[in-house]
């Protein structure tokens, strides 16, 4: 029961965010449509997880499979490059990393979009080579996936900031890696 | 002594969530995933599409009957901005219905939805697929047949267009001037498109209307793209290039049409 409640509370955690991040982008003006949340929300997720990624490796590819289906990349593209970032961060976080300090943090955002958008652009070309279509990277793709980085990142730190201050005060019990287990 | 190297069980998740986006992206080709993409879509496009209607303050059915209950609690302000709105959109599909009148083509009415996820390009969803009828670089207009861009990506009961805003848009135009210069119609500078490849022999003025040509195969001749409001003609390059102002405000698309394959 308590694991069907787990998945349940994912997904409707999936599905919202997921609603929030396409309004983002649909109505608000520049820079807040370049906050990609979902990133954003992995990145927090890992944190919070901790030493055991699993939790968001799952998420992203839940998250990739809801996103695929809005975005005109090939299938299979975003999940993959969403699931580069969030092992690049994982990475960064447990291995080269000791400490969470908001410097820290915004680095490891910073390298986690910066990783999310170079396999998106590879992809992209790749795609753009085999069935000879035209995709340049022009100076304006760049400043746009430039801001993107940093008002990801931004956001993440902000998010991260809020999230410590009410997990140091939750019982640890809530917000170990068994509590995403799925 | 042998040393033995210790196992380390995140690989073994890490190729375990490899193998799985490998079958998801098998499956979708096999095309097994078609049901739950369909439901995911409706799930996360109704709350989407709710909350874009009630900023725009209502909505025309397939039918062309606004669908507007005004609620007995709404103050006078917000029913008169409901009613702006409507008036607006009336506007758009009247203006698209003379547009209709004076040509042969087949329009599929469309209403924008949302922005490309992945949040590379200036690219648009629209609530039309390929179940309606809609095919792959079909030219996308509004109004009075001011084109905005072509699809590129189509599926059952959505689409996407790349709006001429884009970097990676390019439309072959022809500007209606003496000589008649063509050029390609670039995007990637903003709100501004820029017309290229223009013969530096040809005389090209400000104020001067561009449309496409018909030379892509895929948009027909004719469609107004924008307005020329500066000419870069230098003398140390090939060809001259000048600015355009698009006719329709790209940022702010609500309802556009596609223009059907005959």
């Amino acid at each position: 029961m308590k694991k069907l409640l787990e998945w349940v509370g994912a997904f409707f955690l999936v599905v919202v965010i997921t609603m929030i991040h396409f309004i983002v982008i649909t109505f608000t003006s520049s820079p807040w449509n370049s906050i990609h949340l979902i990133l954003a929300s992995l990145f927090c997720l890992l944190i919070i997880t901790a030493q055991k990624p699993i939790s968001a490796l799952a998420m992203a590819l839940i998250f990739g499979f809801c996103v695929e289906l809005f975005a005109s990349t090939p299938f299979g593209l975003v999940s993959f490059a969403l699931l580069i970032s969030v092992i690049v961060v994982s990475f960064l976080l447990n291995t080269i990393f000791t400490n969470r300090s908001i410097l820290i943090v915004f680095f490891s955002g910073v390298v986690g979009t910066a990783s999310y958008y170079i396999i998106l652009t590879i992809g992209i070309m790749t795609q753009a080579f085999f069935y000879k279509t035209n995709f340049i990277v022009t100076t304006e793709f760049v400043e746009r996936a430039g801001i993107s980085i940093l008002t990801t990142s931004l956001f993440f730190i902000i998010s991260y900031s809020f999230i410590s201050r009410f997990t140091r005060r939750l019982n640890p019990r809530y917000i170990s890696g068994a509590t995403f287990t799925l | 002594m042998r040393l033995r190297m210790a196992y380390n069980p995140q690989k073994k998740i890490y190729i375990f969530a490899g193998a799985f986006l490998a079958a998801i992206i098998v499956f979708h080709w096999l095309n097994w995933l078609a049901p739950i993409e369909f439901f995911t879509r409706r799930l996360l496009v109704f709350p989407i599409t709710r909350f874009s209607e009630s900023i725009r303050g209502g909505r025309i059915k397939d039918g062309g009957t606004p669908t507007i209950a005004p609620n007995p609690t709404s103050t006078i302000h917000e029913l008169n901005a409901k009613m702006i709105m409507i008036k607006d959109e009336n506007n758009h599909l009247r203006e698209q219905l003379n547009f209709k009148k004076k040509t042969t083509f087949n329009l599929v009415t469309a209403h924008v939805i949302g922005r490309d996820a992945s949040t590379l390009g200036h690219i648009i969803i629209i609530d039309r697929g390929g179940n309606d009828g809609i095919k792959f670089k079909a030219p996308v207009i509004v109004d009075n047949g001011f084109l905005i861009g072509t699809v590129i990506k189509v599926q059952p009961d959505i689409a996407h267009v790349l709006l001429l805003s884009d970097n990676q848009s390019k439309v072959a135009a022809t500007i209606l001037n003496r000589d008649r210069s063509a050029g390609v119609v670039e995007g990637g500078y903003g709100i501004s498109l820029r017309l290229n490849l223009i013969p530096r022999n040809e005389t090209v003025a400000v104020d001067d209307i561009v449309v496409s040509s018909g030379l892509d195969g895929f948009i027909p001749r004719g469609l107004l793209i924008g307005t020329v409001v500066e000419v870069e003609n230098e003398a140390y390059k090939p060809f001259q290039q000048a600015v355009l102002t698009p006719e329709t405000d790209l940022n702010k698309l609500t309802i556009v049409a596609v223009i059907e394959d005959k």
